[in-house]
């Protein structure tokens, strides 16, 4: 099946629809961020404004149309520049371990012997850290900071998709145009980018897609317990954890604060759900042919 | 013949609802079977003789599939009409049915003797020690050495060859009064075929059933057949006795399928291909099916549909122009021409 | 008498069968052992046995898409098993093989052009795209395929074209030898013959050499001019195909000839049908590997392998019995 008609077939499947259209609304929002919500200092827009010092978060007004959260941080303005910082992490944490475990992969697969063996057992060792637990020891030692988080996401996030890779490489290898082509003398080169990766890509993109959305809740779990982005920084994780001393309301309403959880619950809830959307539809199109 | 036949399978046409569009797989077949006889189906793939074999068992998977029109006769009983749980009761039973891959065919996860016995005791009512009983004799019965022990085995402990005969033993252990195979000994080497089909021949008569042979190889149609409908794309293009077809096939596609493949006793120096490919069941042709891989085919082949009609007695065929077949083969000419793709 | 284009001397191949945890090698499958055979330049010798004989592995080994474990192949007077990477690569060019399974065979996310293309690509033989476009064209049109076609993919095709691109990308590098191994088995009975006929067009056309490997003994009479019978990892018996068909000398060669069934109902044969199975080749009978099926074995059958050689013009066959 070509690209073509994967694309023509994840825009015919009303799920997947669903799920392209939400990412669509997030990638307007986030290139239009400077119109949507200017910021107030141009040099560092991921500075949330703050509309005072005030400990109590404020309920939705005219002037901060979602409310301001403890510190009277923008929740409006933080929604709007995290979705520029979900986007980051997702692409560049998602693209950089998928490429290591497709090289990973596809290296100790097709080459084989000791050097399946060496690569195989680190991947194991990586692998057989708690992930959570990885990232926060990493990311305290690096120091605080998005760029640290992603760091620490990608150093323990390639193992899956190098033993994915791994065994596709595994099966397509024996495959007789494999053999086909080392009989017409093509070399390692030509074999592995022309005959096998383009043959075992595409359970790597359904993986990918799904892990567009757990990396993002992963940097925000971090950001949640504090060693993620630093205070004041445009990310939803952070603007979840300003919300934990108000998430019980007050007595008689436990709602009162509702928008300091609810907002950026939603927009990370919404975010993930549309790339498993479109991953478990890419799964269902391509299945057929996997069998 | 004047013997009531055993199945008497009548217009049937099973579809498959595809994406793509419907699949005519099996597109009004008619065929009997005799009882104590061995009815070959021959043709290629695609040509819907499996198709026709699981609409017997009603063992179609639905959907896509769905037996459009059509009657199958046993006993008495239509079974295109039956109730899923009456055709239980008939299905190794009444009917049982060998397949190409015994190894798929087989439970991994139990022993051969606890599958057949499963048979026997869901069959014939009988308990689980006179069912092993029965199961270590249908073993000794297919040939197997040592059945006693056999018996405990599981499928991956045994060849090819003997998990063929294994499911022969589970087949036969109900003696049933039909038994359908589907292309049996494709999967094994020649050698193993002929164990198997000298044993499928020894059993047929000690227990007095039917067979209804599955294959696309023309020299077991030979082997066993009494027989032999020949299908394509969906129809069955010509029926008649064995002796008959190999001697007078007047079919061209039967023609072709004799001539396109290479004879141990006779010499020659280049093959009658039949050009071209089957078609795809999607998109079969107007008129005639065979038309668009027919050295004959002129005027009404294009436009009409030939209906199975006897050419003589006993020999039906599905063709308008077999007497100019018949012509070209009493000149000794070959039909299909050479179009060597370098002249 | 022609030249020897390929002489396969003395070649094993066992594959290591490992076990427990430290992956220790217990056991071999002596897939291929101790063969030996010749092919003239311009004949098509059928090579033919039933499954896990090892006529594949052979095939395989010889190409080195497989190392062999001993042996020797030589290859147009140069010896295949000492050339480096680089002398293999080119070595290539001149020994081609067509596959089976015409699915499998053909990557499925290339056009046409670009699988009949890539050997030109990967010997430098055209110049330009332009040229690269003509030479594609023209192999195409000798295996009966349009220019139409160039830009499908392989599974718009049905299995008798697929072969036919299979064979047009072993054409395409101008090569001496082509090992066809089962190219016809996988497809349909009709569709079959047109294949052969293709191959023997293109011999002739191009006066290339065949090593020609497939189980179906009557397709091997047809394209062949001498034939090797495998079992088990050994040539019983090698000769003359008309000899061979006429007067086969190995017992297996003969319940061989005698299984297979005929498209002839009125003939009915007096068959030799074997007991039992093909033993497994991790642990081959002693003596002469025939011996635990063979209807004729004697006393030295159990302990003596019999010896590979000529009894009379060319036949090759190794049985006691024939020292009897």
């Amino acid at each position: 099946m070509e690209w073509q008609e994967v694309l023509k077939r994840l825009l015919q499947n009303k799920i997947s629809l669903l799920g392209i259209l939400i990412i669509l609304f997030f990638i307007v929002v986030a290139v239009f961020a400077p119109w949507i919500a200017p910021p107030r200092d141009a040099d560092e827009p991921y500075l949330i404004p703050r509309g005072g010092w005030a400990i109590q978060p404020q309920p939705p007004s005219e002037e901060y149309i979602f409310g301001t959260t403890e510190g009277q941080y923008d929740i409006f303005y933080g929604i709007v520049w995290g979705t520029r910082t979900a986007f980051r992490i997702g692409l560049i944490v998602v693209g950089i371990s998928s490429s290591i475990g497709i090289i990973v992969g596809t290296i100790a697969a097709y080459y084989g012997g000791w050097i399946d063996e060496v690569i195989m057992r680190i991947t194991d060792v990586f692998m057989s850290i708690p992930f959570i637990i990885a990232t926060i020891v990493l990311v305290t030692i690096l120091g605080q900071g998005i760029t640290n988080v992603m760091i620490a996401l990608i150093t323990f996030s390639w193992m899956s998709t190098a033993r994915l890779m791994r065994s596709q490489v595994l099966s397509v290898k024996e495959d007789e145009f494999v053999q086909a082509a080392l009989a017409l003398g093509a070399n390692d080169f030509r074999i592995i980018f022309r005959h096998i990766i383009l043959n075992t890509i595409f359970p790597v993109v359904i993986q990918a897609s799904m892990r567009m959305g757990s990396m993002v809740i992963t940097a925000s779990t971090l950001s949640f317990l504090g060693v993620g982005a630093p205070e004041g920084y445009a990310d939803w994780g952070q603007m979840i954890s300003f919300a934990r001393n108000w998430i019980l309301g007050v007595e008689g309403d436990p709602l009162h604060y509702w928008y300091t959880l609810v907002i950026p619950g939603v927009a990370i809830t919404l975010f993930c759900l549309s790339w498993n959307l479109i991953g478990d539809a890419f799964r269902d199109i391509l299945d057929p042919k996997l069998n | 013949m004047s013997k009531e036949a055993l199945v008497e399978v009548k217009n049937l046409k099973t579809y498959f609802y595809t994406e793509e569009g419907v699949v005519k797989a099996v597109d009004g077949v008619d065929y009997e079977i005799y009882p104590g006889e061995t009815l070959g189906i021959v043709g290629e793939s695609g040509c819907g003789k499996s198709v026709t074999s699981l609409s017997i068992m009603r063992l179609v998977e639905s959907p896509p599939g769905r037996i459009e029109a059509g009657e199958i006769n046993f006993q008495g009983k239509d079974l295109t009409k039956l109730s899923e749980k009456e055709m239980r009761k008939i299905r190794g039973n009444d009917i049982s049915m060998i397949f190409q891959e015994p190894m798929t065919s087989l439970n991994p996860v139990y022993t051969v003797g606890d599958q057949i016995m499963e048979a026997i005791m869901l069959h014939k009512g009988v308990d689980r020690k006179e069912a092993r009983r029965q199961a270590v004799d249908m073993l000794q019965k297919v040939g197997i050495p040592l059945p006693e022990q056999r018996v405990d085995e599981y499928p991956h402990q045994l060849s090819g060859g003997m998990r063929q005969r294994v499911m022969i033993a589970m087949a036969l252990s109900c003696d049933p009064q039909l038994l359908i195979a589907d292309e049996p000994t494709t999967a094994l080497d020649v050698t193993i075929q002929a164990q198997i089909l000298e044993l499928m021949n020894s059993l047929k008569e000690s227990y007095g059933m039917s067979i209804m042979m599955i294959t696309h190889d023309l020299g077991v149609i030979a082997e066993v057949s009494d027989r032999v409908a020949v299908m394509y794309a969906g129809k069955v293009v010509e029926y008649t006795d064995v002796d008959t077809l190999f001697e007078d096939p007047k079919h061209p596609y039967t023609w072709g399928l004799m001539n396109s493949i290479p004879k141990l006793d006779k010499d020659v120096d280049r093959l009658e291909a039949i050009p071209g490919s089957v078609p795809s069941p999607l998109n079969f042709p107007e008129g005639c099916k065979f038309n668009t891989r027919c050295p004959l085919a002129e005027g009404k082949c294009f436009d009409v549909e030939p209906p199975l009609e006897n050419a003589t007695e006993g020999h039906k065929v599905r063709c308008w122009r077999y007497k100019d077949l018949e012509k070209i083969k009493e000149r000794g000419e070959r039909i299909y021409e050479d179009r060597g793709v370098l002249d | 008498m022609a030249e020897n284009l390929l002489e396969v001397k003395n070649l094993k191949k066992y594959f290591p069968v490992k076990a427990g945890v430290f992956k220790r090698t217990v056991a071999h499958v002596k897939a291929v052992d101790d063969i030996s055979f010749a092919v003239e330049e311009g004949e098509t010798l059928g090579l033919v046995g039933e499954s896990g004989c090892g006529k594949s592995t052979t095939g395989r080994t010889i190409l080195r898409l497989l190392e062999a474990t001993e042996g020797k192949v030589i290859f147009d007077g140069k010896n295949v098993m000492d050339l480096d990477k680089k002398e293999m690569r080119a070595i290539r060019r001149d020994m081609q093989i067509i596959f089976q399974d015409p699915y499998a065979s053909l990557n499925p996310r290339m056009t046409v052009a670009d699988i009949v293309g890539e050997p030109l690509d990967i010997h430098n033989l055209a110049k330009n795209k332009q040229e690269r476009n003509e030479k594609v064209k023209e192999i195409l049109e000798n295996v009966g395929l349009g220019e139409e076609y160039m830009n499908r993919y392989p599974h718009e095709f049905s299995g008798g074209q697929r072969q036919r691109i299979g064979v047009a990308r072993a054409l395409a590098v101008d090569p001496k030898l082509i090992i066809a191994d089962e190219p016809v088995s996988a497809l349909d009975v009709s569709v079959q013959a047109q294949v052969v006929n293709l191959l023997q067009d293109l011999q002739k056309e191009y006066g290339l050499t065949y090593l020609f490997i497939a189980h179906d003994l009557s397709v091997v009479k047809h394209i062949s001019d001498r034939v090797a019978v495998m079992y088990l990892g050994k040539i019983v018996e090698l000769t003359d195909k008309k000899e061979l068909f006429k007067n086969p000398m190995h017992p297996y060669t003969q319940s061989l000839l005698s299984a297979i069934p005929e498209a002839d109902p009125k003939k009915k044969k007096d068959r030799i049908v074997l007991e039992g199975d093909v033993p497994s080749p991790v642990d081959p009978p002693s003596g002469c590997r025939f011996h635990p099926r063979c209807p004729k074995a004697f006393e030295p059958c159990p302990v003596k392998e019999p010896e590979f050689k000529e009894y009379g013009d060319g036949h090759f066959a190794a049985c006691h019995l024939l020292d009897k």
